[in-house]
């Protein structure tokens, strides 16, 4: 028998499927015990996690968000390898310094997110 | 007293309202029966186990409003008490009946009723403790925790958090169905 994905036994249990993806997963559960158990597991945790206590969350100024990258550690690097090993290893150098700047960007965004994110539960939770 | 407009009002609102008035969940309860009802039709196959389970997934829900905290759509919520419901009846297929037959004063063939002294909340055996739940929760990475947060314990569609968070819907679901994964994987008995 194959067994349904665990993306999948999540999207069902979202409600995230379209009816007939839908009614293939239910007509699969009403046959496999251990997709039964899988989905079983998640909604265990879905209750855990509902009647848990309310998020304390640290005041916004106390968090930094992560420090700016060192431009110029890698600038220095794709320069000393242009010399030593030619353009061509300069060039890659300088593609991976792209990738990164464009992941430290990305992470610094969510970080930024969240803090606002947090800032607002926490005015939310605190009373007027 | 004015009459309420309940089919003009919000789930949030009627759940609130549901605490000193029946007629308030009474509305909930037509507002998303029929959706239930598919649901639980698919899962079970007959319509009238699937109307048993739904009528006790609304009975469950009603016991436990005051835990839907949030804006969010109650019909998700709800959903997922009934998907419990029904994963139980699948593991028990038939509840042992007990006959009031017998009874003094009473005439025609004998009613039966469920046999509810497991109480409905025990009725599906847990694997899980809420302990190590919670504490797989608590490790979680702030960016995977947050959007599971906000989706379970206050109750918000991907699309609130998405803008709550300022990161697009996929990047929401994906972070959501990662995190519920990864505590999964840390807690799992198999």
């Amino acid at each position: 028998m194959t067994h349904v994905s665990e993306e999948r036994l999540l999207r069902f249990m979202d409600g995230d499927l379209s009816e007939a993806a839908a009614g293939e997963i239910a007509a699969h559960l009403s046959e496999c015990e251990r997709c039964r158990q899988v989905l079983s597991d998640y909604l265990e945790i879905e209750q855990a996690l509902s009647v848990m206590p309310a998020l304390r969350l640290a005041p916004v100024e106390s968090r930094r968000a992560p420090a700016r990258p060192r431009h110029w550690r890698l600038g220095l690097v794709a320069a000393a390898l242009v010399a030593a090993l030619g353009a061509s290893w300069g060039l890659q150098v300088a593609g991976y310094w792209r990738a990164e700047q464009s992941e430290r960007a990305a992470m610094r965004r969510d970080h930024y997110a969240l803090v606002s994110a947090e800032a607002s539960l926490l005015r939310e939770a605190t009373p007027r | 007293m004015a009459s309420v407009n309940y089919q003009a009002l919000g789930d949030g609102e009627l759940v609130t309202l549901s605490r000193e008035d029946d007629e308030a969940f009474g509305e909930l309860a037509r507002r998303w029966s029929g959706k239930l009802l598919r649901v639980a039709g698919q899962l079970l196959g007959s319509p009238e186990d699937a109307r048993d389970a739904v009528q006790e997934a609304l009975l469950l829900g009603w016991a436990k409003r005051d835990r839907y905290l949030g804006t969010g759509s109650f019909y998700a919520w709800l959903r997922k008490v009934l998907l419990n419901v029904c994963l139980a009846r699948l593991r028990r297929p038939a509840l042992p009946r007990v006959s009031f037959e017998g009874l003094a004063g009473e005439e025609g063939p004998p009613l039966e009723l469920p046999d509810l002294r497991d109480n409905p909340e025990t009725v599906v055996e847990r694997r899980l403790t809420d302990q190590e739940i919670r504490a797989a929760f608590a490790r979680l990475p702030a960016h995977y925790r947050l959007p599971l947060y906000l989706a379970v314990h206050e109750s918000l569609t991907y699309e609130q958090i998405a803008s709550r968070l300022g990161i697009p819907v996929g990047t929401v679901k994906s972070r959501i169905n990662m995190a519920r994964r990864m505590i999964r994987g840390a807690v799992r008995r198999d």
